[in-house]
């Protein structure tokens, strides 16, 4: 392969590796923001995509347009039925002003959606592995001056940039939106003017379970092995690009996102070898966090 | 500690129900005389599993004595067990040149993370070791000297001591001895974080440290050199823990890098007394071990409910039973409510 193709690839896989952190970590980030809480049961959305892409391909066969409403439709009412029995107010209730105690909580909640997602019948039993077909039909390759890239990343990879943008728009120019900036800016100030924090908290909540539920189901026809645990390095790798980004700026959040997913792809292009892509990007993580521990955009939020 | 829970009286709260000396008293002829009541080999290594467990615990305990929660235990652990599997099996050392040799250089690995990750706490620094756990375990799983997602199996048992000879979990005989040998190990560590306690030093500045950060900075404390200090001394017991389970399991995989299950052990035991940790170890890890051995695909559940139990209703631990039982049955008191780190 020659050099420019060579580069276009890399271009490439790190436009589609960004996108995915930005997915999961942009929600998470919002979520923290107005909730106070570390959400560590965020990824099992990502998992929950991920089966419920398994299960609409294998059960029903599904084309992949017509899942994409089923998954969001699915996630919205787990992430639902997840804030106002647990996440919601029944924990903050609890364990009010207690971060460490709410993630804490929120990982037991993580460990007990990933044991169901073993036991649960209709995922095939005990078994852990479960391989998915590549859901895109035309499995056709564009040629860049001898660079090959699949059609169905390059789809999938514009469909996640199509629900960032969207997402940008309805936090900066929706009435819910602004509500969301004014609680994670100042919460006080927020419930003065009459801003209902469970209501902006659910949405929040719901938005950050959609787009992270469907990151899962638009990554899980390109890695092809799914398994229950698959979320939780998407979960730390969330968490770090949020302190990496400086907690409550949603900007550094998208920053730290790029930044982390170009040194991921970069790493694993040189080195061929996922664990060392760890290392690299949890690395660069501590770099930037050993020099500046507020993060790249961050002011230190009083939650501590 | 007393500072932190007074009530009307001026009395701690944990103090004033006392039993804690008894309760060591208890524990301590209990593990003692365990090999006696249990024959066989798996009834036998669910309790030395236990007692690893309780050094982890305790050692854990050092770091939330100066109020920090910290999620890289597994991978000290880990750095101990891996490299003392390593030095005995290529290089022919035994155990106990091994031991002190793993805990200084897990002690210089830690000391440059905890200067990083202590600049920040709580759940900062969660997150933090938790990166720092999953650099490791990446670490590991990729080397080929650590034989990489399989693990290390076939390590030595410990060495024979006289006409008196350890079995492993390879080697189904003399089980008992070297139960008593890790015994001997938690002894050990015991009686040093006792008397590391009971010096006055400590005890104030972790106090302090814990209770308010910027005002024990604000008259003079290096916070930060007693955080980095605990956190490395830590480190240094969490890798003895490791190279006693390696000796014992005589097998070490990537699986055993997480840090949770430490952390509910030390503080589903309670954080208020050095013997919280050693009941939190000896309840909840058998049922971890068994789950881990016998039905694996309810780790995970079990686990979560362990956890959400322990925050929920048991925040200050199984210690702080007596205490509520008194409290709820007894005058009625004012009620503390649980401060979380």
């Amino acid at each position: 392969m020659s050099t420019g193709g060579f580069i276009i690839n890399i271009i490439f896989n790190c436009f589609l590796n960004c996108s995915f952190y930005i997915l999961i970590a942009v929600g998470l980030a919002l979520i923290f923001g107005i909730m106070r809480i570390m959400n560590m049961a965020h990824a099992s959305l990502y998992t929950l995509g991920a089966f419920v892409c398994y299960l609409l391909y294998t059960a029903l066969g599904l084309s992949f347009w017509l899942m994409i409403p089923v998954v969001i439709i699915v996630s919205a009412l787990f992430g639902f039925f997840l804030y106002w029995s647990i996440l919601g107010r029944p924990l903050t209730k609890a364990v009010g002003g207690r971060p460490v105690a709410a993630m804490l909580i929120s990982k037991g909640i993580a460990s007990v959606i990933a044991s169901l997602l073993i036991f649960g019948v209709l995922t095939g039993g005990t078994d852990e592995r479960r391989v998915i077909p590549p859901v895109i039909d035309y499995q056709k390759i564009i040629k860049i001056s001898d660079a090959a890239i699949r059609v169905d990343q390059l789809v999938l990879a514009i469909a996640s940039i199509v629900m960032i943008v969207a997402l940008i728009y309805v936090i900066n120019n929706t009435k819910i939106g602004k509500a969301m900036k004014a609680i994670v800016q100042d919460r006080e100030a927020a419930l003065m003017v009459g801003i209902n924090p469970w209501r902006v908290g659910a949405i929040a909540f719901i938005l950050g379970t959609i787009l992270t539920g469907v990151a899962g189901f638009i990554n899980a026809p390109i890695i092809t092995t799914i398994t229950p645990s698959m979320g939780d390095p998407f979960q730390i790798k969330a968490m770090m690009v949020i302190i990496v980004g400086g907690i409550g700026s949603m900007v550094g959040t998208l920053w730290a996102a790029i930044i982390l997913g170009v040194v991921d792809v970069l790493a694993y292009t040189f080195t061929k070898n996922p664990d060392w892509a760890t290392v690299a990007v949890f690395g660069i993580a501590m770099v930037i966090f050993a020099i500046k521990p507020s993060g790249l955009f961050g002011y230190q939020f009083k939650i501590l | 500690m007393e500072l932190e829970r007074k009530n009307k009286s001026g009395k701690s709260l944990y103090k004033r129900v006392g039993g804690a000396r008894l309760a060591t008293i208890l524990i301590i002829i209990f593990l003692l005389i365990v090999p006696t009541f249990s024959k066989g080999p798996y009834f036998l290594g669910i309790f030395i599993m236990a007692l690893i467990w309780i050094i982890m615990a305790v050692s854990y305990r050092m770091l939330t004595m100066v109020g920090q929660l910290s999620l890289a235990h597994g991978a000290w652990m880990a750095i101990g067990a891996y490299g003392s599997a390593i030095v005995t099996t290529n290089n022919g050392w035994n155990m106990w040149q091994a031991l002190p040799v793993m805990m200084i250089i897990t002690g210089l690995i830690a000391f440059p993370i905890g200067v990083i990750c202590l600049r920040v706490k709580g759940l900062y620094l969660m997150i933090m070791t938790m990166g720092v756990n999953e650099v490791i375990k990446a670490i590991i799983t990729t080397l080929n000297i650590t034989g990489g997602p399989i693990g290390l199996s076939n390590v030595p048992a410990p060495p024979s001591i006289g006409s008196i000879s350890f079995g492993s979990n390879a080697i189904f005989a003399n089980l008992q001895n070297t139960y008593y040998l890790i015994l001997i190990l938690v002894l050990i560590v015991l009686l040093i974080l006792w008397r590391m306690e009971a010096s006055r030093l400590i005890q104030l500045t972790g106090q302090s440290i814990r209770q308010n950060d910027e005002l024990a900075r604000s008259v003079g404390i290096n916070t930060t050199m007693y955080k980095v200090l605990m956190f490395v001394v830590s480190a240094m017991f969490a890798a003895l823990a490791g190279v006693a389970l390696v000796h014992y399991s005589a097998f070490i995989g990537p699986d055993r890098l997480e840090g949770l299950s430490t952390m509910v052990f030390a503080i589903g035991g309670g954080r208020e007394l050095l013997i919280g940790p050693v009941i939190g170890a000896l309840v909840f890890s058998p049922i971890s071990t068994i789950l881990y051995s016998k039905a694996k695909v309810f780790q995970p559940l079990v686990f979560g409910f362990m956890l959400i139990f322990v925050i929920t209703i048991l925040p200050d631990g199984l210690v702080s039973i007596p205490a509520r039982i008194k409290r709820r049955y007894g005058k009625r008191e004012e009620i503390i409510p649980p401060q979380w780190v």
